[in-house]
């Protein structure tokens, strides 16, 4: 009997001790939705954080569609290499994420403006603007990159030319909260663009002139955090993590690498509109009008404005280390002259002399090689409507704008297409009959003996011969 | 949580069994009544007459009473008059003889080749005989371990587990491994058992870490191979190790082992005079060539190594206390130039037990590793990365200065670089491979605390409490000096070198009361076990890099910029079983089992589970109708048992909370949506029924043993990729899947000779499995590994087997040209049909011979490198000149994709190993001479190492399946003289 006593004495204190065992609560590192609201200044962290991914998402944008175009061609096997050929496949993981990004910036925005601000009694004017101007450019990149895409989560897919009407109405929401000039241009300029790419021609001017009358030389610019290690996709292949795996396409070699690293912590900006675009949709609708002096006068203004931009001195970009990871040759000294394309002369000035230790200038903001005298020698309306889109092409470097002009779209993603009802249809991608395939956008020949260059395509002519095909030049009719 | 704690405690207190002191244990009563007498004498083999040391010497089935008999064999008892006294031994027959009087007597042991009666813990709480079982479990003997000379566990085991499959990523120090048995059966977790040291669980680790280091600075990927923590478990002082795969024999622990446990029981001494022993074991290694395109890959990359090891350890006690000690220190230089595989490792392990009375005893193991080791850059690494430059024929994208003074670029075909490319070659590799410098160290400290109480022979508690501690930090430097070299960055970059830091910090403790009771009623007996555990981890990782640093500086500290990142992960883990072990006429067993448990990882709206099993086991061979059989020796032993339980696997911690993600940006804090969430998460459950046999047939020289398995795991965890629509984080975790394994496994084992001079014994398993995705709720095809859906990947599809090779396929026409590419199509499953291992050992008197191998067929494994050498340029004979009429191969390589998957198959012998032993007595008990050599052939299907295919995984924890061979070196060949001495 004592033993039994003994035995559930033992037993019970022994089993009670293990609470002293127990090495306390589970400590969670996270912090919940709820506490955020909760939370001082819910709304300036929620903006500054809307902003962020807005920054990356741009940044990413850039580093694919800039491949995906006949601007660059990615020399190394880190980063989409299929973009580069063009290859766009729905079960793509970067259509996924390119996707993604456009639900992640409306999301940021919505709960902003819907959870966060009721929740947040220091809201403000200003950070309606900003969320209300990144909803905005989510509807638009859906508008200009995407054949099709639902408008809400899970919702129905839609054609992309009823995303860039969105995109307008949550622009104009945005106008009657701008107070700066430059945020008046901002929202005038990205109303025109979105009107340009739908072909409204008179409403694309007028938002365009709106723009220029708050400012002529406005630039709007998402930044980037090195401090942070925040550096935007594109810049690590021009210059960051991947060196420069990015090859400019021979004849755009002047303006690279527009996102420089003179520090190691230089994270560039991306400007995402400028007083440019609002010349270049004015030029385009007056030789659209036929109305090719208007178009001269336009651009010449363009030109000054393009010229007044600044550059920067002093950057280190050397070519020499362009085989690592890649296997194709690129020109390398000033004395190379590039021809557009085999039926093109050959041009001086394209190429600038990298070589160690020289040291080149690059305009950050926007550069070209049009000069005044090619405007006036423009004598037809597809002349100038080529210099224009060569114009698109060198101002919009870098910023992925390019493949909007050339007429692709991306498909609708996997995931979306196998989870919403209509997904199916739009799993194709739209890459138009004259798109060279397999790498042809960046094809080039290069005689090292002779330095020259001859490129295989060129594109703004082959933009201005199709411009009546239905995927380009939006006023063509 | 106390609150539950407290409740499981109360609730395991009532389910202790009532203690009946009329009850009695099998071997005899309780009552110690009986005058004492004295028992003395020797332990022998019964066939070589050798002495036994170390038998266990039981006295009333109560291992407190007792004694273990000394290194020759001797033994001295005392023990109640007419009481019973058991002889164990591991790899022998139990032996009783009943105490009558003071006797002095030579106990004759047989050897048991087949062990099916032996005693094993694993799984039941407290210790029972393999007959009552109603699955098998595999046992791994000291002795079994000391013939093979390996560093880690997985690789000591990966010939011993007959229906285990164990490979290692890579050749490279510290790799993580792939550990599996009857499949995969999850898409989401690693199929790593949970290893258990004396009790306590232990860090088991075996992919990256989520704040992982690797040379690029490229976040976890999978495409790296990467260290874990399974490679540096110690390994001194091992007793015996148990492993059970996951289902019904798993069922005990709950949420934690559908992967099946690994059990490791160290040594706590013996019963005899101390006995000391010291060993050397030391040779050189070389790099294995066999699976390289060019010839010069070996001559560039590798070089000879050398590897020592040096052990030292003794044991002893009395029948009242013992101890045991083991210690090794080695290195290994690898086979890498600038020793960049090099590997230091101290290993400590002390165990002892004392006992206080007849009632309580108390035993603690404490077990140390230091371990320093280098790495080279391999897999998806990119630039300068050994592998990639010379088999991936990345070489040609790096130039040189040509013989007459123009820049060119290597010609990729390895081989064909004229002299002066070649000598210029050998000059960047060299240099490279000096700037590599990748460090990784662990200190790992394991301790476990164990008490026994046995009031009387029919009841017995234990408590233990262990905790394993694991430290591991990783720094690699990247010099401005390797960039240029390696033409990164150009000349003159002196502000690109960075330093990047990872710690990890892991502790787990674990704490365990269980109580076993035992009731014979003539031809009735009764097992009941019952338990409570807690475990408990806390995974801390940081990364703390310096960028723009200056050459030289080999800490942070003055870097240009410092970046820094936390992580940290939680678990705790309640959980009580009950067991009950019916057995009826000593041959026919019921085994019910339950388990229910609480995991802090579970969402907010998944409560406590519960775990139940079933199962039955028949000696159909102790049947009296079955006598003459037996009598005839035709048939020896025939047990047949089958079983049906339920383990689980928990999620990751904190997976099931929304959560919002801040970040820095600017000056300010920056929020955005973080975690998805998903309060209905819970484990995954693995629904296993088995049934087989075992059998020990013609004079108990063949054992054979089948089992056939069916495994549902139910509620799988997949990453279910969120709408992008939703603008959510990509993925979340769910429930959502079923996966199905089944198979069988097949044991055969032979002691072709078995005389006083010579024994010979072969051995082999054979084990199938198929494995197929039945249901992904609303995920699309994933990718748990590869690369993008354009290259490879391997894949989670519905109808198909875990992680198969998906890529483009190119189809031709009879002529060989070229009919078409399709795009995203199965190029074969990456999980081998079958597997298994082989053995053989002979002995002659003294001197011993060993060999085992392992072996698999029904994969695939995809060469990546392969795949590079026909991008740049190089011929490949798979694919016919026709079909590249008018094509690039730059351009269209990754449209071959499906020529370049090749049949996973293969047969590798793991070790050889010779030794014989002397006895020159003036000088040393015994010394043992050896010689062995591991990995030395490996005969394969594929042109590549379908072993070294990277089990970095996706994210901590995750599922691997191999499956791409990329830039990965495989095991080297080690030739190991060693000598031991006992004395």
């Amino acid at each position: 009997m004592m033993k039994k006593i003994l035995i559930y004495c033992v037993s019970a204190l022994s089993l009670v001790s293990c609470s002293l065992l127990d090495p306390g609560d589970v400590e969670n590192p996270n912090v919940s939705e709820e506490d955020f609201l909760k939370s001082p200044k819910a709304m300036k962290t929620w903006v500054n954080g809307a902003n962020r991914n807005f920054a990356i998402a741009i940044g990413r944008y850039s580093e694919l569609m800039e491949i995906l175009s006949d601007n660059y061609y990615n020399t190394y096997t880190a980063g989409s290499k299929v973009f580069d050929s063009p290859t766009l496949l729905y079960t793509d993981s970067d259509v996924t994420a390119l996707q993604r990004y456009v639900g992640s910036i409306r999301e940021d925005a919505e709960y902003g403006l819907e959870v966060v601000a009721s929740a947040d009694a220091e809201t403000t004017n200003a950070q309606k603007f900003n969320l209300l101007y990144l909803k905005g450019y989510s509807y638009l990149l859906a508008g200009e990159y995407f054949v099709a895409l639902p408008f809400e989560s899970g919702g129905e897919v839609v054609p992309w030319r009823e995303h860039l009407s969105l995109a307008i109405s949550a622009f104009g929401e945005a106008l009657q909260l701008a107070e700066s000039v430059d945020e008046k241009a901002l929202a005038n300029t990205l109303i025109a663009r979105a009107y340009y790419r739908l072909g409204d021609k008179a409403n694309a001017v007028k938002y365009s002139d709106a723009a220029l009358s708050s400012s002529g030389d406005f630039a709007w610019m998402v930044e980037f955090d090195g401090e942070n290690g925040l550096f935007s996709g594109i810049q690590e292949f021009l210059s960051g993590t991947y060196g420069t795996a990015y090859q400019p396409l021979p004849r755009l070699d002047f303006l690279d690498p527009k996102y420089f690293k003179k520090t190691f912590l230089d994270a560039r900006p991306i400007c995402i509109a400028k007083a440019e675009e609002p010349y270049l949709i004015k030029a385009e609708a007056a030789i659209a009008g036929n109305d090719l002096p208007e178009a001269r006068a336009v651009m010449l203004d363009l030109f000054r404005l393009v010229n007044s931009r600044p550059v920067e001195a002093g950057v280190n970009d050397q070519v020499d280390g362009d085989f690592s990871g890649g296997s194709k040759m690129y020109p390398e000294g000033s004395d190379y002259l590039v021809a557009a394309s085999p039926d093109d002369t050959l041009r001086t000035g394209l190429v600038l002399d990298r070589k160690t230790p020289n040291l080149i200038l690059v305009p950050y903001i926007s550069g070209t090689s049009v000069t005044s005298e090619m405007i006036s020698a423009a004598s037809t309306a597809d002349d100038l409507l080529e210099l224009v889109y060569l114009m698109r092409q060198e101002i919009f470097i870098a910023e992925g704008r390019r493949v909007a002009d050339l007429g692709i779209r991306l498909p609708l993603c996997e995931v979306e297409a196998a989870n919403v009802k209509n997904g199916s249809e739009y799993t194709t991608a739209q890459i138009p009959p004259f798109i060279p395939l397999g790498g042809g956008m960046d094809d080039f020949t290069i005689d090292e003996a002779t330095h020259t260059v001859v490129i295989a395509h060129d594109m703004n002519k082959i933009i201005v011969q199709n411009k009546t095909s239905g995927y380009v030049v939006p006023f063509c009719e | 949580m106390k609150i539950s704690l407290v409740a499981a405690s109360v609730l395991f207190f009532f389910l202790l069994p009532s203690v009946d002191a009329e009850t009695f244990d099998r071997s005899g009563n309780d009552d110690d009544n009986g005058s004492l007498v004295m028992l003395q004498g020797t332990v022998i083999d019964s066939k070589t007459h050798a002495t036994l040391p170390g038998v266990a010497v039981i006295v009333d089935g109560r291992s407190l009473k007792g004694t273990a008999t000394d290194f020759d064999g001797h033994f001295e008892v005392g023990a109640p008059d007419g009481s019973v006294i058991r002889f164990e031994c591991m790899g022998y027959k139990t032996t009783a003889i009943r105490a009558e009087g003071d006797m002095s007597l030579t106990v004759s042991m047989e050897q048991d080749y087949f062990r099916l009666d032996e005693v094993v813990v694993t799984g039941q709480g407290a210790e029972i005989s393999k007959r009552r079982l109603s699955s098998n479990i595999a046992t791994v003997s000291a002795g079994d371990l000391e013939g093979i000379k390996a560093d880690r566990i997985d690789q000591a085991l990966r010939n011993s587990l007959p229906n285990v499959q164990i490979t290692l990523g890579s050749g490279q120090s510290g790799t993580a491994s792939m550990i599996k048995s009857r499949g995969i059966s999850s898409a989401f977790g690693n199929s790593t058992p949970v290893i258990y040291v004396d009790g306590v669980r232990v860090d088991n680790l075996n992919t990256a870490a989520t704040l992982n280091n690797t040379t690029s600075g490229v976040p976890i990927g999978g495409n790296f191979a990467v260290s874990g923590s399974v490679s540096d478990i110690p390994m001194e002082n091992i007793e015996r190790i148990e492993y059970v795969p996951g289902g019904a024999a798993t069922t005990l622990y709950g949420s934690d082992a559908a992967n099946g446990v690994i059990q490791i029981f160290t040594k706590k001494g013996s019963s005899q005079k101390t006995n000391f022993y010291g060993e050397v074991e030391m040779g050189p290694e070389t790099a294995n060539g066999q699976f390289y395109h060019f010839k010069r890959t070996k001559k560039l990359l590798h070089k000879t190594g050398f590897s020592q090891k040096y052990r030292f350890g003794f044991d002893g006690g009395t029948n009242d206390y013992g101890y045991s000690f083991g210690a090794s220190m080695s290195n290994s230089s690898g086979t890498l130039i600038s020793n960049n595989n090099d590997i230091t490792k101290y290993d400590l392990r002390f165990g002892s037990r004392i006992r206080f009375n007849d009632f309580l005893e108390y035993s603690n193991s404490f077990g140390l590793v230091s371990e320093d080791f280098y790495r080279t850059r391999n897999g998806n690494e990119g630039y300068y990365t050994g592998l990639w430059f010379t088999e991936g024929t990345a070489c040609a994208n790096f130039s040189y200065i040509a013989e007459d003074g123009k820049a060119a670029n290597f010609n990729p075909d390895v081989d064909a670089n004229d002299s002066w490319a070649y000598s210029k070659m050998k000059e960047l590799v060299s240099k490279a491979e000096s700037l590599i410098d990748n460090h990784e160290t662990v200190r790992r400290f394991q301790t476990s605390q164990s008490f026994k109480f046995t009031p009387f022979a029919s009841l017995s508690m234990k408590g233990i409490l262990g905790v394993d501690y694991r430290v591991n930090s990783d720094k690699i430097i990247v010099t401005n000096e390797y960039l240029v070299l390696t033409q990164v960055k150009p000349e003159g970059t002196s502000d690109a070198g960075y330093i990047n830091n990872f710690d990890r910090k892991y502790f787990g403790l674990t704490g365990e009361l269980n109580a076993r009771h035992s009731l014979r009623k003539d031809w009735f007996s009764l097992l009941s076990t019952g338990g409570f555990q807690f475990f408990s981890t806390s995974d801390h990782q940081s990364r703390f890099d310096g960028s723009n640093v200056r050459d030289g500086s080999k800490i942070i500290s003055g870097a240009g910029t410092l970046t820094s990142d936390e992580w940290k992960s939680y678990v705790h883990s309640y959980g009580a079983f009950l067991q009950e072990n019916v057995g009826i006429s000593d041959r026919l067993y019921l085994d019910l089992g339950l388990r229910s448990d609480y995991n802090s990882a579970f969402g907010d709206n998944v409560g406590w589970q519960f775990y139940p099993k079933v199962g039955l086991s028949y000696v159909f061979s102790d049947e009296p109708f079955m006598n003459s059989l037996k009598d005839s020796e035709m048939l020896t032993n025939l047990r047949i048992f089958a079983n049906y339980g339920v383990a689980g696997s928990y999620p990751p911690p904190f997976e099931y909370q929304k959560t919002i993600g801040f970040y820095s940006y600017r000056g300010g804090q920056a929020a955005s949506f973080g975690q998805v969430g998903n309060p209905d998460l819970g484990p995954e459950k693995k629904h296993s029924w088995e049934a087989g046999f075992n059998s020990v047939i013609l004079k108990s020289r063949l054992s054979l043993g089948l089992t056939y398995y069916y495994a549902l795991t139910k509620g799988a965890l997949f990453n279910i990729p969120s709408l992008p629509s939703s603008g959510q984080e990509s993925q979340y975790l769910a429930n959502a899947g079923k996966i199905e394994n089944k198979g069988i496994e097949l044991s055969l084992a032979a002691q072709i000779l078995d005389s006083k001079d010579w024994k010979l014994r072969l051995q082999g398993s054979f084990n199938t499995n198929s494995n197929n995705v039945l249901e992904v709720g609303t995920a699309v095809p994933f990718a748990i590994g590869g690369f993008s859906s354009r290259t490879i990947q391997t894949v989670v599809a519905k109808g198909e087997s875990v992680g198969f090779l998906r890529g483009y396929k190119t189809v031709l026409n009879p002529d060989g040209s070229l009919k078409e590419v399709l795009s995203l199509q199965n190029l074969g499953n990456t999980l081998p049909k079958g597997y298994g291992n082989i053995s053989l050992s002979a002995s002659y008197k003294r001197l011993s011979f060993t060999a085992g191998g392992d072996w698999q067929y029904g994969g695939h494994v995809v060469s990546f490198d392969r795949m590079f050498r026909f991008r740049n340029g190089l011929a490949d004979p798979a694919i016919p000149a026709k079909a590249l009429e008018g094509i690039s191969q730059s351009k269209s390589w990754l449209n071959f994709t499906n020529f370049f998957v090749e049949k996973s198959d293969f047969l590798k012998v793991r070790n050889i190993g010779l030794s014989y032993e002397l006895r020159p007595r003036h000088i040393a008990k015994s010394i043992l001479l050896g010689f062995n050599v591991n990995n030395p052939f490996s005969f394969t299907s594929a042109s590549v190492d379908p072993e070294a295919v990277l089990y970095g995984g996706s994210y901590q924890g995750s599922v691997t399946v191999g499956g791409v061979n990329y830039s990965t070196f495989s095991l080297p060949r080690q030739y190991i003289l060693s000598m031991r001495f006992n004395f």
